[in-house]
């Protein structure tokens, strides 16, 4: 089940919180913690048992590392076994098949390729959990005693999709003792409509666009048609991941969570260094925090920094899907963040608008090789973009378009933010809101096209 | 509570709002062109919202009616409603009916119509026009293999994918095609360009272009909707609209074509054997209307029944470099008529552009009246062969007092009528009127004829009032001349 789907919206949401609203405090994680599983099932009922299983596993591995004394082989010991299981269970249901087919592709051998569907939300559940154990091991965290309230963190169905993935800390005091109100119900259901319509009102439509471009294939569109299509994904994959993102820290404010933003205005950054730090921030800080600073970060000499930067961009890429063209995609910013580390950064610092120009450049083209899953339409794709071929397949729907880009841009500027903001409680925002919702809604009724990127992840 | 909670509040009350008719819809207590598609699977408001759509866009469809709008309303409600007041709206109304009867009684290839409307034709103008087509045997239809100068008259009318062979087929002709059409929707959406505006397929077809073979796919944007009696039902409308509105066309049912293997795994409402199923629907709509039936899949279809690799980049849209092997397919399943020989576009009368007919030949020099009256020599200028393509120039010069020798050159300029009713050019003719070109020696005393093919220059017309103009010099010598500009008005 899609948080954008009308079946959430006017069937899930309604019997959910009303239920969990007029629940006494005591029974308010029971009740979510139900409700998330209900939530999974009704997307992907065979792996409902994976995630429980998650859950007790990581349960009970968790309190044995909390009776070890800090610093025992043994605590060590069990936290191995944890990663080994978290990880294990990604790479069995996520890779399995990739590697078999690389390999057959390497040794020209005739495996079997099974497969495997992939369990909904696996890439994240598996890192938020893995966060919880780690924090335990270090110390920062206590084990959680209560397999229902860790259940609860873990299946959370706000964010158990598809993130933002929620440290431990974060959610561990909202988790015991948190309030419930209307109040924040109405400011949770604002940012919700605002995910809603980034989502049905403009990701959609971007993605229409990106569509149209390829269709009669690569290898035929004029330059105008590649860019357009580029610049159509790159502004979809924004207002679909942000509009998720947004609808799922709503959703968690209506539950009485404050879940941290996942995005903050990427497509302003002037430096690729910086486009890191504003994009899929809940990502880019797990991969921090439980890999760069433990293989030692940037402290362990320059070369050892380089190697640790590879490491976590090679994993990032691999994180994203499983297919060669994700892979590289991680190690084209590994790339980028180097050069920019080494000489380019500097430069950067110097102009407002030719960084913002080399980092959009930078990242669209970064978009098309994330976009296409085969290397060989990736490079056809590219090198349209990049010689001139003339065309006029681009001038159909010219007008459409670029009205749609005009709008992207505008709402990829901080403009909007504190617009909104100032707005949000007063009589116009509000009613604003009410529109949004409605036209968000009539959007998605009869549309066939309604897929969330980062499903499948 | 108003006060505290605004957004919350008036959102439950605009939800119950909805819910309740919505509801009522899905239970089939309230029941709609739509109802259909409703069902307790949906929830109230999305069937509420669905239902508000449709009439907002009926509503839209009925303020931006046009002339032709009466024209297809007519066609398919069996009434007169021809604007010009003449005859032809009842004889298109009794062709459909006659068209339709025969389906319900499963009649013959459908050769009655064939007679009785040969001479019902839309400018009733008496001249030897291509009646209604004589199906012959579409069960199993003798094939014939054409070049691509069979498609010049043609049309093809429906999804993306015929959307993608119109733009990438490297055939020209004409396309009416949209990403996403469907067919219920083929009498509202307004998707073909013309300079009155945008039409709708059937408007556009009970306009003054004449198609000799139409070409329809549709179906795919309709998988895992309403259900294959309804998606017959609507085809079969549509067939018979195209039959009344162009009698002379040869209509092709083009199959839904497969989709690759990974397109079905991933959305398996597309499904290729749920494809097939509607296949046969189709081959059964096709026997019922006695049209043609294009088994497409023969040439899209691998050992897994699926849409072999390699063809598509998504999956569904066939890539440009593919498109060989449809056109392929549809050149060597052609049929070619027995009444016309004519591969070409078809001429839709002898002067035809004027409207009106030959025999009213005075509305033609009427027309003229203008040209006539403007220049000193007297020297007129008509066409004659109009086709979207091109046309023939027939200059008359008869008396009149001609000083010297009368040259017109290949330059001329086409100006289409706007909505508001003045004379636009669509594109701009470069260069200067130097006389660097070859120049045609217009008869002092007789006819001339000059046939033009603006079809590089402005591309193929689409429906619509236009005027061509036309410069002649009187040349007595060299930077001694009279000149003239002649216009001469047609409608595509």
């Amino acid at each position: 089940m899609v948080f954008s789907s009308l079946e959430f919206i006017f069937r899930f949401m309604p019997v959910f919180f009303i239920i969990y609203y007029f629940a006494p405090a005591k029974w308010r994680n029971l009740v979510l913690f139900t409700g998330s599983v209900i939530f999974y099932a009704l997307g992907e009922l065979k792996y409902t048992f994976l995630v429980l299983l998650s859950i007790a596993v990581n349960y009970f591995l968790a309190l044995l590392i909390d009776r070890k004394r800090l610093g025992s082989p043994a605590r060590k010991a069990f936290l191995i076994a944890d990663i080994v299981f978290n990880v294990g269970l990604l790479l069995v249901f996520k890779y399995t098949a990739f590697f078999i087919s690389t390999i057959n592709g390497i040794f020209k051998t005739e495996l079997f390729v099974p497969e495997i569907a992939l369990p909904l939300g696996i890439s994240f559940y598996t890192f938020q959990i893995m966060s919880y154990v780690i924090d335990v091991y270090r110390g920062n965290a206590q084990a959680e005693h209560s397999i229902l309230d860790l259940g609860t963190y873990l299946l959370m169905f706000p964010q158990l999709i598809a993130g933002p993935i929620v440290v431990y800390d974060d959610a561990a005091l909202a988790l015991k003792a948190r309030r419930v109100e209307l109040s924040q119900f109405e400011s949770g259901l604002k940012t919700f409509i605002i995910g809603l319509a980034s989502k049905a009102l403009l990701a959609n439509n971007f993605g229409s666009i990106w569509n149209s471009a390829g269709m009669g294939g690569y290898d035929v569109m004029s330059t105008q048609m590649a860019w357009i299509g580029a610049i159509a994904y790159t502004f979809q994959i924004y207002f679909d991941f942000n509009g998720y993102s947004l609808m799922a820290i709503g959703l968690g404010e209506m539950l009485g969570f404050r879940f941290p933003k996942n995005f903050d205005n990427p497509y302003i950054s002037r430096s690729v260094n910086e486009f890191w730090k504003r994009w899929h921030i809940s990502l880019t800080s797990w991969f921090r925090e439980y890999i760069y600073i433990p293989l030692g970060g940037n402290r362990k000499g320059r070369i050892r920094t380089y190697v640790n930067l590879f490491t976590v961009w090679l994993i990032t890429g691999f994180w994203h899907g499983a297919s060669w063209n994700f892979v590289l995609w991680g190690l084209y910013y590994f790339v980028l963040i180097v050069i920019e580390r080494l000489f380019l950064g500097r430069l950067l610092k110097h102009s407002r608008i030719l960084s913002r120009i080399y980092t959009m450049l930078a990242v669209i083209c970064g978009w098309v090789l994330f976009a296409i899953t085969d290397i060989k339409h990736v490079m056809i794709y590219l090198s349209r973009m990049f010689t001139l071929n003339p065309g006029e397949d681009y001038k159909e729907n010219l007008v459409p378009v670029l009205i749609f880009f005009a709008l992207g841009t505008l709402f990829s500027t901080p403009l909007m933010g504190p617009l909104y903001r100032g707005n949000k409680n007063r009589l116009a925002g509000i009613i604003i809101l009410f529109v949004l919702f409605w036209v968000s809604v009539a959007a998605l009724v009869d549309t066939a096209y309604n897929p969330f990127l980062y499903f499948r992840f | 509570m108003m006060k505290k909670y605004p957004l919350l509040i008036i959102l439950i009350v605009s939800t119950i709002i909805l819910t309740i008719p919505g509801v009522l819809l899905n239970l089939k207590v309230i029941k709609t062109s739509e109802s259909e598609n409703y069902g307790l699977k949906n929830t109230g408001v999305s069937s509420a919202v669905h239902e508000i759509k449709q009439i907002t866009g009926r509503l839209y469809a009925y303020l931006t009616r046009n002339e032709n709008t009466a024209l297809v309303e007519g066609a398919l409600n069996g009434e007169a409603s021809d604007p010009d007041g003449s005859d032809t709206g009842k004889k298109v109304a009794e062709l459909i009916k006659k068209a339709e009867a025969e389906r319900k009684a499963g009649g013959s290839s459908g050769n009655e119509a064939a007679e009785s409307g040969a001479e019902g034709e839309q400018s009733g103008e008496g001249q030897a026009e291509q009646g209604p087509v004589d199906y012959g045997d579409t069960e199993s239809p003798r094939w014939q293999t054409v070049g691509d100068d069979y498609f010049l008259d043609a049309c093809f009318i429906g999804d993306s994918r015929m959307k993608g062979f119109g733009m990438y087929s490297g055939l020209t002709t004409t396309t009416y095609a949209k990403v996403g059409l469907q067919l219920y929707k083929i009498f509202d959406d307004r998707i073909v360009d013309t300079v009155y505006g945008k039409l709708t397929v059937p408007e556009a077809l009970a306009s003054n272009i004449k198609f000799n073979k139409i070409y329809l796919m549709f179906g795919l944007n309709e998988m895992g909707s309403g259900n294959n009696e309804q998606f017959a039902q609507n085809y079969y409308q549509l067939i018979d609209a195209i039959k009344a509105l162009q009698p002379q066309a040869i209509i092709y049912i083009q199959q839904i074509i497969h989709v690759s293997a990974g397109k079905q795994e991933s959305q398996p409402v597309f499904a290729n054997s749920a494809i097939d199923e509607r296949n046969e629907v189709l081959r059964r709509v096709a026997s019922d209307e006695h049209v043609y039936y294009l088994e497409l899949n023969e040439v899209f279809t691998d050992e897994y029944g699926n849409l072999p690799e390699g063809y598509s980049f998504d999956g569904v849209h066939i890539a440009a470099s593919s498109m060989q092997i449809w056109k392929d397919y549809l050149k060597t399943h052609a049929i070619i008529r027995e009444i016309s020989e004519t591969e070409g576009p078809a001429p839709v009368s002898e002067n035809a552009g004027f409207r009106g007919a030959v025999s009213q030949n005075e509305a033609a020099i009427s027309q003229n009246e203008a040209s006539v009256s403007d220049n000193a020599i007297g020297l007129l200028m008509g066409m004659k062969d109009v086709s979207p393509a091109g046309a023939t120039l027939v200059y008359s010069q008869h008396g009149g007092t001609v000083s010297g020798s009368l040259i017109t050159g290949q330059l001329y300029e086409i100006q289409a009528k706007g909505a508001d009713g003045e004379w636009i050019s669509p594109i701009p003719v470069a260069g200067d009127e130097a006389w660097t070109d070859t120049g045609l020696s217009i008869s002092n005393d007789g006819d001339t004829e000059q046939t033009v093919n603006w079809q590089g220059v402005y591309g193929f017309l689409s429906p619509g009032h236009y005027r061509l103009k036309k410069r002649v010099i009187d040349l007595r010598e060299p930077g001694d001349y009279d000149t003239y500009d002649m216009v001469c008005e047609f409608d595509i």
